[in-house]
């Protein structure tokens, strides 16, 4: 029956059977080293680390073949294990002869370090790379070591890492505004300053370029107002988009730009890797466009509710400024007055119409500033109980909950809370991200646990089960004796000659009445316990059990470090709104109290 | 007034020494416990194997990809004459299954010693396929011999040569070294 069966089956079939190609565990063909790779490009970190970690049956990583090391380091990593990992590519880099790869390995770590906060042990890793660099690696290594100096506020080291190999054409634009700011903060201002600008000038191919032209020229925009140059901030605001991260500030530093000591004119410094400027004009979208006199939409100040006002104070020059500076604030004003540049401008316009005379509109504009702000300090409050329920946090990790991605893992988009606003700049920075990847790592652990607690008893009741058939016995001898290596295999046993044989008798023989040796044959001990499948999975629960109880007590603290940095960040802006009101209720009390004793004219 | 933005200003972590010196010191302690849960993962994994799955009756079925920008929407495989066990994709491990070096198990079981019938059907398109082209469907049937081993099976799907050529489903097995 079985045979007919069989061979029913072998004709309907297309294909037959065909030997087995063979595999050494750990080496790049082993299918379990290569769904390792698969789980790591899915971000299912620790999937791929229990994949590898379960093929290795002596349980001795450093001893499996490289490719296996290579395939787990980059799964611990990824999954947050920095230690582990080390230590592998640091047995890796004696036996690898793949320099490249044991210098990216480490770079890896040493951006793994920075992004976490390990400053200290990120410097030292590069450092002690330099002298083994490969040059594949000169740019990145370059680009990591300045971050690391730049966080650690090490300006000098920072700009002369980045200008000692004279190899400013394979820096990327993020790098040399890195540079630019290295320089300025080190004392080099004009060279830092020659830098920013050429990235400020920079042709964007994609968003994220014309994101940091921005960023330099905002940044060189409230440089050079901070060092009474409103000159030269002016042409350099007027190159930020209307619409973009920086905007906002831009405009606000362009109207200040007016006000400020216009300063001397700027010379370039050489520095030493010049190519000619770019244009630095290459989109019509931008705020020197927009604040162009007779470009914008009929009349900005009648958009505003500025009527035409009598000019009593200022002179003409000073005057001409000050109207100057109120159209980029009345574009300002009209945008989310959440934002800081935003209130700023609440203020700066009543400061500039009490300037130029325009007391009436001057306490007006304060008290509608006062209104802003005021609403500004209510939502802030709100956002801050809302943060204290941690909604905003449990929304982030809710949504991917399972997620293995580990430090691969990324904020896709914003949860819809009222704090998730002023946190935009937190949520961006690296302190923030990282510790919730923790905060996410952590609860998914959890999950992680509770599944196994159904797992096992799926496990339990299956090695309970009294329906199964029975084992044949010789089979399972059979199996075992496949598995089973002798002791003493491969122990080699050389017999000697000797070199003079006894004369016969000259021995002493055993005497008759001595007893034959005979081997003891003994019971071996009873096993002190046995260690089946109830064992085994009842140890795991219980370590299920104190597991659950540790990442709980991990995950509510990473959650009060979460919240902790939030309220830091939301006290530090109120603190700056409540300095905002301060400003504006003393300002209009001013003008009260000119009005009531008749010093303001009528306009 | 114009204090409000300082440009080159330190991050605020810097000011807050607390806030890092916590975040390091519970990211130390993260890293311990998930130290821990690969350790118990692989332990509990083990005994899992051991009692449902055990090497001598186990099959391991495992599917690449080597034909670049097929992303594939669903994997169908059947044993014998059990209900066929299907794998959909989405974009994620789709991508990932294009990577040279990976292989995706798609299916593990208990199968007995013997010879056995086993079918991968795999559906997909292609990346830059214009919304009306026909979705690439490839097949393949054999008979593998299952020993007291644990059984490794791989189909690849793969051009008929390296210039190009149609595309072909084809199965190998994976032993190990003993």
């Amino acid at each position: 029956m079985m045979r007919r069966a069989l061979v029913s089956l072998l004709l309907a079939a297309p294909t037959l059977a065909f030997a087995a190609d063979v595999y050494v565990p750990g080496s790049p063909e082993d299918p379990h080293v290569r769904e390792a790779q698969y789980l790591l490009r899915d971000h299912r970190t620790l999937s791929a680390a229990i994949e590898l970690r379960l093929s290795d049956k002596k349980n001795d990583a450093l001893r499996m073949p490289e490719a296996y090391q290579w395939r787990l380091a980059e799964s611990y990593l990824a999954f947050g294990l920095r230690d582990r990992a080390e230590e592998i590519y640091r047995s890796l880099a004696g036996s690898s002869s793949d320099k490249d790869r044991i210098a990216s390995a480490q770079l890896d770590v040493a951006e793994f370090d920075y992004q976490r906060g390990y400053l200290a042990e990120a410097r030292a890793t590069l450092y002690k790379m330099r002298e083994v660099l490969p040059e594949s690696a000169v740019v990145r290594w370059q680009d990591l070591l300045a971050r690391v100096l730049l966080a650690e506020s090490r300006y000098g080291e920072a700009a002369d890492v980045l200008t000692e190999l004279n190899n400013a054409g394979n820096q990327s634009s993020y790098t040399r505004f890195n540079l630019g700011v290295a320089l300025v903060n080190d004392g080099r201002t004009a060279q830092g300053q020659t830098v920013l600008d050429r990235v400020g000038r920079l042709v964007p191919d994609d968003l994220e370029d014309l994101a940091l032209r921005d960023r330099a020229n905002t940044s060189l925009g409230w440089h050079f107002l901070q060092n009474q140059q409103g000159g030269t901030a002016k042409p350099i605001f007027s190159r930020v988009r209307v619409e973009g991260p920086f905007s906002n500030r831009a405009l606000l530093g362009l109207g200040w730009a007016e006000l400020a000591p216009q300063g001397d004119r700027v010379v370039k410094a050489e520095v030493g890797d010049d190519k000619p400027d770019a244009d630095p004009f290459t989109t019509f979208s931008t705020l020197g466009v927009l604040v162009r006199p007779g470009f914008l939409e009929d009349d900005i100040f009648k958009r505003a509710g500025l009527r035409a006002f009598s000019l009593k104070k200022a002179s003409r020059e000073e005057t001409d400024a000050l109207q100057r500076a109120l159209v980029p604030w009345v574009e300002l004003i009209s945008r989310d007055p959440m934002d800081t540049a935003v209130q700023e401008a609440w203020l700066a316009i009543p400061f500039t119409l009490d300037r130029l005379g325009a007391y009436t509109q001057a306490l007006q504009y304060y008290e509608k500033a006062v209104g802003v702000l005021e609403n500004a300090h209510d939502r802030m409050d709100k956002a801050l109980e809302s943060i204290k329920r941690g909604r905003m946090v449990e929304t982030i990790v809710r949504r991917e909950i399972d997620s293995e991605a580990g430090r691969d893992w990324k904020l896709r988009d914003l949860p819809d809370a009222p704090e998730t606003y002023f946190l935009q700049s937190l949520l961006a920075e690296h302190r923030f991200q990282e510790a919730l990847k923790n905060y996410r790592d952590v609860r998914m652990m959890s999950r992680n646990l509770e599944a196994w607690q159904q797992r096992l008893a799926t496990v339990e009741r299956s090695a309970s089960n009294t329906d199964r058939a029975d084992m044949r016995v010789d089979q399972v001898i059979e199996r075992q004796r496949a598995q089973w290596k002798a002791p003493w295999a491969g122990l080699k046993i050389q017999l000697h000659g000797d070199e003079k044989l006894s004369v016969p008798g000259a021995t002493t023989p055993a005497a008759p009445s001595q007893p034959a040796v005979t081997s003891q044959l003994q019971l071996s001990g009873v096993p002190a316990r046995f260690n089946g499948v109830r064992e085994q999975t009842s140890t795991l629960h219980a370590r299920i059990g104190g597991l659950r109880e540790q990442l709980a007590q991990a995950g509510a603290e990473q959650a009060r470090l979460l919240q902790d940095m939030s309220v830091a960040e939301l006290e530090g802006q109120q603190r700056q709104i409540e300095r905002y009101l301060v400003e504006a209720r003393f300002a209009l009390a001013r003008l009260y109290d000119r009005q009531i004793k008749g010093e303001l004219d009528a306009q | 007034m114009f204090s409000a933005l300082v440009i080159f200003s330190l991050s605020a972590s810097a000011a807050q020494p607390d806030l890092t010196e916590r975040a390091l010191r519970l990211d130390q302690n993260i890293q311990a416990l998930k130290d821990e849960i690969i350790e118990f993962n692989r332990e509990a994994q083990a005994v899992e194997n051991e009692t449902l799955v055990p090497d001598h009756l186990r099959l391991s079925v495992y599917l690449s990809v080597g034909v670049g920008g097929l992303l594939l929407t669903e994997a169908a495989i059947t044993v014998d004459d059990k209900a066929p066990e299907i794998y959909r994709y989405d974009e994620t491990d789709a991508r990932a299954l294009l990577d040279d070096a990976a292989v995706q198990r798609v299916l593990i079981t208990t199968v007995m010693p013997g010879p056995h019938r086993i079918r991968m059907t795999v559906n997909g398109n292609f990346a830059n396929a214009k919304p009306g082209d026909a979705p690439i469907t490839q097949s393949y049937e054999a008979i593998f011999d299952k020993d007291d081993q644990e059984a490794e099976l791989e189909f690849r799907l793969t051009r008929s040569s390296r210039f190009g050529g149609d595309l072909k489903l084809t199965m190998k097995q994976w032993k190990v070294k003993p």
